[in-house]
């Protein structure tokens, strides 16, 4: 349903031009979640607003394609565009607290949101909109006259959510939805969202840099390293047998609650700086298995086995 | 800030050079700093090299024809009294630059020392201070410093005082806010459980961090002490004796712009501009690196 | 060392926050002992009381059989300087105007002990290399900003045991580093835990962290302490029903064990108004008519500590 063609971003900042996203293309088929996987500077937030095509200066889009229905999102005009946004595709943040007016309560953010895109509808339908969304997040309808200051963490989480469903789209991207949250609460969202979009047949790209949220929620992982992908596999796959070393020295060095007597496997260095990356595989300074083709030449996403992709130049030999 | 002659003069500026600001922004005030700093380093040599660069003596009456247009003789033309306008010009900016530079070391003295201490100190202290600075802050600093002036007479330390007392509170807020916001970073709480006492805290962890807005406000000390001496002078009021001034020619330049005589008034007007300017773009220049840098 | 019957009081104009409402544990000597818990569970406060950065309102705080509230100014630095922090956000707990060197170096100015600026130099450069800074006079002159994350995080740990500390609080130490850098620093902790034989307390809300990484845990919630013991016990056999539902909700890097979670419902109370009796009662889904009532005591149930009526 969303496909992405070798898309490229970049930021000019003082330090010289970060390539935030680079040569990424992967897809999305309908009701699966795609968990986009990777740490700071991986590029992965960036890959999600870029969809939505919501780069700012200094940044912006350089070369590539969305599709989505059909149509390319980058080349759409922003009377189309508009229409998708919310609509079709709706995005959920990782901090409620700034994305929520503080000045307006709940039902007034519903229904400025419901109109703005619907302009048809009058006030009585939008709150209505609004009552059934909000006890589907699991609020209290009587909850809608507060103010967002009166809500906790999760519970603006939870109106956020119902904001980006009041539409009823068909794509949700989270990102990073529950890393401000407690533990608790943080099972409590993934489960939220697990049921809703069941409910509503919607289909997921879920942004994190926590693998434990992504074998737990996600049917497909795409897993990025310095503004490239990786790795594309299914969930269980990519845990079972990784391809990329990137992906099994980052599984085999997260602490995991489960196992006993663990032994963490450390990765040596650090994530590069994205205006100073480095030739070749951006991964070859920290890979243990890296020889001489990895400095010199970008590895390309290729099929492993069905289903299964992976960058590494370890795959050809 | 207050709305200050410079104030209204940059709004102006700002909406003519828009394009080339934008273009100019991109270099993240560094731009803005290395012309700023040109602007300022030639002014200052202009100054400081008068007796050794200037054509003729600037109160010398009668040198050439009175009001005579710009000339190869005199490439900025002379002024009703025959008076060499450029003479004038390289002088004009000595007693400014004097009061303008006393003006802001008397606000640092004070300024930054109350800045500092007051929210570090808390309480009421705090509160006293602030209501003090507040009330000094809310005078119309032209007409203080106008009232000063003539009750004390003109000098380069008062009409340097004049403007400092109106500026010292300006550098008690900015400084303030940056205290009460650095007060509460992780960095000072390491600094406490290293066993750091409150005034190693406060010079070695708290200024250094404080330093980079002060030179902010201190060079929009120095552009608005500009403007507020060349307005002294311009009214008579700032100038002791008779000396060349680029104030006190917008007056002598204001009687022939009537009769069509620009140039005097012209180029004084603009030297008071620019020398703005020099240090307005350092600020604005330095507050463009500190921000994002703070983000 | 031990503590004992701690209470803090925080006011807040007219509103009293128990930030830590009477909790008393130990940390034994050479041990890494775990404060685990959610927000608001008190645990941070917890760690900072023991570490002097804050005075309790009521209870006291014993280092090495001596309460630190009740000493000489002297005896007092000389205990403040055995007990060190490691700070959560390595960028924002090191000064950005201060070479990194410097920084590490500026902890021994403190102390009881006196040094000239050339030995808190090479104390400071020795440290940078042990915390695999190296070379380490290279990085003496850098600034915080040139660093990487995991690298600035290993600066905040050679401050703290530039001084050689026996005592280090450890809060949150990976939280806000890049996650494939974490284990790196947690192997670094525990290398220079046996390489200076450190006593540590370590708070994180990340359980998975705090098994990898303590002998000893207590878990916290709302500022009490309702389950604590060896982390083989605690983690394998959880009584509270709280520590069961946390054990439970934290996500499992393994789509093998993906599980049927039980989440108690609610959130977190608000800590200016606990709820009466035991504080988890409202969420508990085997709470009974005592537990609105009277709040359990620590006792022990099976070779570890439990705060349950019904553990």
């Amino acid at each position: 349903m969303l496909s992405v063609e070798e898309l490229n971003v970049e930021y000019r900042s003082e330090r010289g031009i970060a390539k935030a996203v680079q040569d990424v293309s992967l897809s999305i088929e309908k009701g699966e979640t795609l968990g986009l996987v990777g740490e700071s500077g991986s590029g992965k937030s960036t890959l999600g607003l870029a969809i939505m095509r919501l780069i700012q200066p200094p940044g912006r889009i350089t070369s590539g394609r969305i599709i989505f229905e059909g149509k390319d999102i980058l080349k759409m005009k922003e009377e189309e565009l508009r229409k998708i946004r919310g609509e079709k595709i709706a995005m959920v943040f990782q901090d409620p607290m700034t994305s929520l007016n503080p000045v307006k309560n709940i039902e007034e953010h519903f229904v400025e949101y419901i109109t703005e895109h619907r302009p048809k509808l009058d006030r009585e339908q939008a709150i209505k909109m609004a009552e059934k969304m909000i006890s589907d997040v699991g609020i209290s309808v009587a909850r809608l006259k507060e103010y967002p200051h009166q809500f906790s963490g999760g519970m603006r989480q939870r109106v956020m959510i119902g904001l980006a469903l009041a539409l009823e789209p068909s794509l949700i991207i989270a990102d990073e939805p529950t890393t401000s949250l407690d533990v608790m609460v943080e099972a409590q969202i993934l489960e939220l969202m697990r049921r809703l979009k069941e409910k509503y047949q919607l289909s997921m790209i879920l942004i994190t840099h926590n693998m434990g949220i992504v074998a737990e929620v996600c049917n497909r992982v795409a897993v990025m390293y310095a503004g490239r992908i990786a790795e594309i596999s299914t969930t269980s796959m990519l845990f079972k047998e990784p391809k990329h070393p990137y992906t099994s020295m980052l599984i085999e060095s997260i602490p995991n609650i489960a196992i006993n007597d663990q032994v963490l496997k450390t990765i040596p260095g650090h994530p590069p700086d994205l205006t100073e990356l480095p030739t070749g595989c951006p991964f070859h300074p920290r890979c243990p298995f890296a020889f001489d083709r990895c400095t010199v030449e970008v590895p390309q996403l290729k099929e492993v086995s069905k289903g299964s992709y992976a960058a590494c130049h370890l795959l050809d030999k | 800030m207050k709305k200050t002659g410079q104030d209204n003069l940059f709004s102006i500026s700002g909406i003519l050079f828009r394009p080339l600001k934008s273009a100019v922004r991109r270099g993240n005030g560094r731009n803005f700093i290395i012309v700023g700093l040109a602007i300022i380093s030639f002014i200052t040599a202009m100054s400081i090299l008068a007796p050794y660069i200037s054509p003729h003596n600037p109160t010398a009456l009668d040198i050439g024809p009175p009001n005579s247009p710009p000339s190869k003789q005199f490439p900025m033309g002379t002024d009703l009294y025959g008076r060499d306008v450029l003479s004038r010009i390289i002088w004009g900016g000595r007693f400014i630059l004097l009061v303008a530079v006393t003006a802001v070391v008397i606000c640092m003295t004070i300024g930054i020392p109350i800045g500092l201490l007051a929210p570090y100190a808390g309480g009421y202290v705090d509160r006293i201070v602030s209501l003090v600075m507040d009330s000094i802050y809310a005078f119309p600093s032209l007409v203080l410093a106008i009232m000063i002036v003539s009750i004390f007479g003109p000098s380069v330390v008062n009409d340097a005082l004049a403007i400092a007392v109106v500026y010292v509170p300006t550098y008690f807020r900015v400084i303030r806010s940056q205290v009460l916001t650095i007060k509460e970073l992780p960095y000072i709480e390491a600094a406490k459980s290293i066993g750091a006492n409150r005034l190693a805290i406060l010079f070695r962890y708290i200024w250094p961090n404080v330093l980079a807005s002060v030179v902010v406000i201190a060079t929009i000390n120095f552009a608005d002490s500009i403007l507020t001496t060349a307005g002294l002078d311009f009214i008579g009021l700032g100038l002791p004796v008779t000396l060349p001034d680029w104030g006190i020619d917008l007056t002598y330049g204001r009687q022939g712009l009537a009769s069509g005589f620009w140039w005097d008034i012209f180029f004084s007007g603009t030297m008071i501009v620019l020398s703005a300017l020099g240090f307005s773009l350092v600020s604005e220049g330095m507050a463009e690196r500190t921000n994002p840098k703070l983000r | 060392m031990q503590r004992s019957f701690i209470e803090q009081l925080f006011s807040k104009k007219r509103e009293y926050v128990k930030a830590v409402d009477g909790i008393t544990f130990s940390v034994e000597k050479g041990s890494i002992h775990g404060l685990v818990g959610e927000s608001g569970s008190g645990k941070s406060t917890t760690g900072r009381l023991t570490i002097a950065l804050i005075e309790p309102t009521s209870g006291i705080v014993k280092f090495e059989g001596r309460d630190i509230w009740n000493l000489e100014n002297n005896q007092f630095k000389e205990v403040r300087s055995k007990m060190a922090m490691v700070f959560q956000d390595p960028t924002s707990s090191l000064n950005p105007k201060m070479k990194i060197g410097e920084q590490v170096a500026d902890a021994l100015r403190y102390g009881p002990e006196h040094f000239t600026a050339g030995e808190r130099r090479v104390n400071a450069e020795e440290m940078l290399e042990r915390v695999g800074l190296s070379p380490a006079e290279t990085f003496y002159s850098r600034y915080p900003h040139e660093l990487s994350g995991g690298q600035r995080q290993r600066v905040v740990i050679a401050r703290a045991l530039v001084t050689k500390p026996s005592y280090v609080v450890a809060d949150e130490p990976v939280a806000m580093v890049d996650v494939s850098v974490r284990a790196q620093i947690m192997q670094l902790l525990l290398d220079l835990r046996k390489q200076f034989d450190l006593t540590m307390l370590m708070i994180t809300h990340d359980l998975a962290v705090a098994k990898y990484m303590c002998d000893t845990v207590s878990v916290m919630y709302l500022g009490k302490i309702v389950e604590e013991g060896s982390v083989q016990d605690v983690f394998r056999i959880p009584l509270h029903p709280y520590t069961q539902a946390l054990l439970n909700a934290v996500p499992v890097p393994d789509p093998q064990k993906r599980k049927v979670k039980q989440i108690p419902s609610g959130e977190i109370p608000n800590p200016i108004n606990p709820p009466s009796g035991c504080r988890f009662h409202p969420r508990c889904p085997i709470a009974g008519s005592i537990c609105s009532v009277k709040e359990p005591e620590l006792r022990i149930v099976k070779g570890h500590k439990v705060a349950c009526h019904f553990a």
